[in-house]
């Protein structure tokens, strides 16, 4: 590893952004260890608000719902985005192919307003009662795409002969998927997996449009509760939800580099790729 | 395993035993682009043969259809007699290593090894020991719980090679297979392929773009250009009698003389070249006087020596030393001839310390014997 020295501009220009962006964020975390009832007044270290946090149903049960809405709706969008992902890698030019992906990647571009106003509509026409489902069910829409896009690069350097390897072998083809295939890219499957869990578990807007009374997910929660004015409980709830995601964000981006630090093992060892 | 080893005289005779390949007139189209166009072929029991060309001329194309990637868009792909050509790669008796090796780099080197023989449900208590001999006999031992990444490009090949023929396949079909090693490693692992193939007995198809790797390993070479196979025959043929001038340009080095059939015949052709002179080979060919026709001579069949009084009739020419290239073994001379155009001369620097039998800007006279040049007509 090189360490280049950094010139005063740059260790500048680093230290602001890093403000930008991580300031707020580690004001909430050292405010919800805050003493005080005061949210702005720095009383000393406590947990009390965790300890209270505890004792607020009405919260607990919003971060259970919003957990298992994140885990259904990130399971059913890796199952969908992976099998999109395959038909426009493997399916060769089908026709409407490029139909087919402007429509998975569209939810990727367009506001979640509305998304949220169209699925609302579209649950209100057929009749649906709103609530955990039917957020689950939004929530895979608005997923789905990004598990698309990281199984698809995946996808795109995978090297078809390890396929026609092992059914040279006698492994015929579903098993070759099976056995070859998925164990390959199961690394992009899981963090695309992890992706659709955290952009499920912050989602405020799509969750607001198409969940229903007994189904208040922990955004929508939060949100509600702030309009009342900011509680330090908040603030301890904030923190867990930051924890959280910074461990499936961290983890993700460990299973993804483990995938292309032997990628690129092999590639220096297997001489020139196909 | 084949009971006997069928001589390359043998296998070229149609109607003898049955050959264990045929392709029966094949072509394989890509768009507008023929890959393979109506080629021929069959390949005997226990025989070692190469596919040979330069990168495009349809040799892997080929490999593949008898692999089953590829289904011919005509023609049939038979197998021991067997009409293979709608069969998928996984029921068909043949075994490939890929030239990127395609380790499965999720299983270790026993796993991949043994993928072939979990795939025919053979019991483990079966496949343990023949997956452990094949490794031993490769010099593998002691690697089984490796992982591809962790290996050498020379290990990996090994590994390749294993997985491939411990299952014992009909035909074992090697694309590119030396490709991916270093220079050194190459000409080494080019006589243990070779070894390996007596003593299994196995019939090998290798596709290359190597000349001398197809010459050092192959019973029989098959060279392709443009989606057609354009000479079968052994090493030593493809490289003193090619049939055209694009063959025995792509083999080896050649000078080759632009010129004009005097005369041939059963005593041999005579043919008056503008730059080479007057030219006598004891081959009939099939023209008549005043067709043009190529003279060839290989570089290392031409005879170097200072320029004396009288350089011969026929079969030689004068002209001056431009450069000599030292390449170690040999020296290669390029010589421009007087009555133009330019020769390449190889000699062995069979001396330590002989030094240049001739210095560049020399003149010097080229001899070189009847039988060592070729009249190509094509």
């Amino acid at each position: 590893m090189i360490v280049r020295r950094l010139s005063p501009f740059n260790l500048v220009s680093i230290a602001l952004g890093l403000t930008f962006l991580y300031l707020p964020i580690a004001i909430l975390i050292v405010y919800s260890f805050n003493d005080s009832r005061l949210v702005s007044v720095w009383g000393g270290w406590s947990l009390r608000w965790y300890r209270a946090l505890l004792e607020d149903s009405a919260m607990l049960e919003a971060a259970f719902v919003s957990l298992r809405v994140a885990m259904l709706s990130a399971t059913l969008a890796t199952v969908l985005g992976t099998l999109a992902a395959l038909a426009l890698v493997r399916a060769g030019r089908f026709r409407g192919r490029l139909a087919f992906s402007a429509m998975v990647y569209a939810p990727l571009v367009m506001p979640e307003v509305i998304i949220g106003l169209s699925l609302l509509l579209l649950f209100v026409a057929a009749d649906f009662s709103r609530g955990f489902w039917t957020t689950a069910l939004a929530h895979t829409t608005l997923t789905m795409c990004f598990v698309t896009v990281i199984v698809q690069s995946r996808l795109l350097d995978f090297d078809r002969s390890l396929e026609e390897a092992a059914m040279d072998l006698g492994c015929p083809p579903l098993r070759t998927f099976f056995t070859v295939t998925l164990p390959l890219i199961a690394p992009a499957i899981v963090s695309g997996w992890m992706l659709a869990f955290t952009l499920s578990l912050d989602d405020l807007v799509i969750a607001s449009f198409t969940t229903g009374p007994g189904a208040t997910t922990l955004p929508i929660r939060i949100y509600s509760e702030v309009r009342l004015g900011v509680k330090p409980e908040i603030n301890a709830i904030c923190t867990l939800m930051i924890a959280t995601v910074a461990l499936i964000v961290v983890v993700a981006s460990l299973l993804s580099k483990r995938y292309s630090s032997t990628q690129e093992r092999r590639a220096a060892l297997g001489g020139p790729p196909m | 395993m084949p009971d006997r080893q069928l001589s390359d005289a043998e296998s070229a005779i149609p109607g003898r035993p049955p050959p264990l390949v045929r392709f029966a007139s094949v072509s394989r189209r890509f768009g507008p682009v023929t890959a393979v166009d109506s080629v021929s072929l069959d390949i005997a029991r226990g025989e070692f043969c190469a596919l040979l060309g330069p990168s495009g001329c349809g040799k892997t194309t080929l490999l593949r259809m008898l692999a089953g990637f590829e289904r011919p868009d005509e023609g049939r792909v038979l197998l021991d007699g067997e009409d293979i050509t709608d069969v998928p790669p996984h029921r068909r008796a043949v075994n490939m290593m890929f030239q990127n090796y395609a380790l499965f780099p999720h299983l270790t080197v026993e796993a991949n090894v043994a993928f072939g023989l979990r795939q025919e449900n053979m019991p483990a208590a079966e496949i343990r020991p023949r997956v452990a001999d094949m490794l031993a006999s490769l010099r593998l031992d002691g690697l089984e719980k490796r992982k591809p990444a962790q290996l050498s490009g020379g290990q990996r090949q090994r590994v390749a090679l294993a997985r491939a023929l411990v299952k014992r396949p009909k035909v074992f079909l090697l694309d590119e297979p030396l490709a991916a090693l270093d220079k050194k490693l190459r000409s080494e692992t080019q006589f243990e392929l070779r070894e390996l193939q007596r003593k299994l007995g196995m019939t090998f198809i290798v596709v290359t773009h190597d000349q001398e790797e197809a010459m050092s390993m192959a019973d029989r070479i098959a060279v392709m250009n443009r989606g057609s196979i354009v000479q079968v025959a052994p090493p030593r043929d493809v490289y003193e009698h090619p049939i055209s001038r694009w063959i025995a340009e792509f083999i080896g080095e050649i000078n080759l003389f632009e010129g004009v059939i005097d005369s041939t015949g059963p005593s041999g052709t005579w043919v008056d070249t503008p730059a080479a002179g007057r030219v006598h080979t004891p081959n009939e060919v099939p023209a008549r006087k005043g067709d043009n026709a190529f003279v060839a001579v290989r570089p290392e069949k031409v005879l170097l020596a200072p320029f004396d009084s009288d350089p011969g009739a026929y079969n030689s020419a004068s002209g001056t030393l431009v450069d000599v290239a030292y390449l170690g073994d040999t020296s290669v001379c390029r010589i421009k001839l007087d009555r133009g155009g330019f020769m390449r001369a190889t000699i062995t620097n069979a001396r330590r310390r002989g030094g240049e039998p001739v210095a560049p800007g020399a003149h010097v006279a080229l001899r070189w014997e009847p039988d060592s040049a070729l009249v190509l007509v094509r």
